[in-house]
């Protein structure tokens, strides 16, 4: 018997991947209130109390082989990103293997958050790698450069104006973007 | 190929007289253009030390008479305007005086400093730290960029 709806908070998104993640703390909170429920309804499907801990489970579970095969997918592009002969002749240098492991550590951030994909992973002149992604709806784009030195820029675009940039120190700041960005 | 005349140095002085609503030329080539967003794509453009060719001394065309230019690459144009976006940078003329690629219309973007005094033109290889200045600025030549010729698939 249904008895309440309870909505626990897991993060941004994510309802789009996974019905629902109840964080630790909840799920406590929810095992220890076993008197009074029988049935929890979480993101619109009844889930029976004894059975919340596999539940859970298995959407993390899902989550997981999700995240995996979408690092793998970045992983792969990253590795075999063009640098053009001209850019070459001319002295500019390649992206290196850590710029490389920046921009991935950075993508598969975003994803975890936001689950966006880029919608292009390219080489820099600038001498590192570019994350664009692109929102066609509203003709808005957001980029994120990783330079060899690591340090790492960021800078959404409208209808051809500029409408935020960033020096990205912190994960703050790609929340920050890609907040705005999705938003 | 031969440059054309009008490109070679032919004992004319440097002029560092810009006129706001003169051109700056820049070749690209097709994988530089970003379709969705239909602007150049902004991990193309360098900044500084970027050249271009003055639209007082060439056309559009002449872009492919440099090295490793090649016949399918387009042209596009930004302004004078443009290229003092924030007065993070200004065009300096500097002809190039080359057996092969002689171009008396080079002109080079170089970053200009608040301490600049005016009609001071910058130095070369002057660095500019500051990533999200620089990619706003970038972003900038991107967006209010023009194609005068269309890049072709090589």
């Amino acid at each position: 018997m249904l008895t309440d709806t309870i909505d626990l908070d897991y993060g941004e998104g994510w309802e789009k991947v996974a019905t629902f993640l109840p964080t630790e703390s909840a799920l406590t909170d929810i095992i220890d209130k076993q008197e009074e429920y029988e049935f929890v309804s979480i993101g619109g499907e009844l889930v029976p109390k004894a059975g919340l801990k596999d539940f859970a489970s298995s959407l993390k579970e899902q989550k997981e082989q999700i995240c995996q095969s979408v690092a793998n997918h970045f992983e792969t592009i990253l590795s075999a990103i063009p640098f053009p002969s001209r850019w070459k002749k001319e002295g500019i240098q390649e992206p290196t293997e850590e710029c490389r492991r920046k921009a991935l550590s950075v993508a598969e951030k975003i994803f975890l958050r936001f689950h966006i994909q880029p919608f292009r992973i390219a080489s820099s002149i600038e001498e590192g790698l570019m994350l664009v992604y692109w929102d066609p709806s509203k003709s808005r784009s957001l980029k994120i450069e990783i330079y060899n030195s690591l340090s790492v820029a960021g800078l959404i675009n409208e209808n051809k104006t500029i409408v935020k940039s960033l020096n990205i120190i912190s994960d703050d700041h790609i929340r920050e973007l890609c907040r705005d960005f999705t938003g | 190929m031969s440059v054309p005349e009008h490109l070679h140095i032919n004992d004319r002085e440097v002029d560092q007289n810009f006129d706001l609503d003169d051109l700056l030329y820049h070749g690209y080539s097709e994988a530089e253009y970003n379709f969705a967003e239909d602007t150049i794509r902004l991990e193309t453009i360098r900044f500084p030390g970027f050249s271009c060719n003055w639209s007082r001394y060439a056309d559009p065309e002449d872009v492919k008479y440099r090295m490793n230019g090649i016949d399918t690459d387009g042209c596009y144009s930004f302004s004078i305007v443009v290229s003092r976006f924030n007065n993070l940078a200004t065009p300096v003329h500097e002809p190039i005086e080359d057996a092969t690629y002689p171009n008396y219309s080079h002109v080079e973007v170089r970053v200009s400093r608040i301490t600049d005094p005016e009609g001071f033109i910058p130095p070369r290889g002057r660095n500019f730290n500051n990533k999200r200045r620089k990619m706003e600025y970038r972003q900038n030549i991107a967006n209010n960029s023009t194609i005068e010729i269309e890049a072709q698939t090589p």
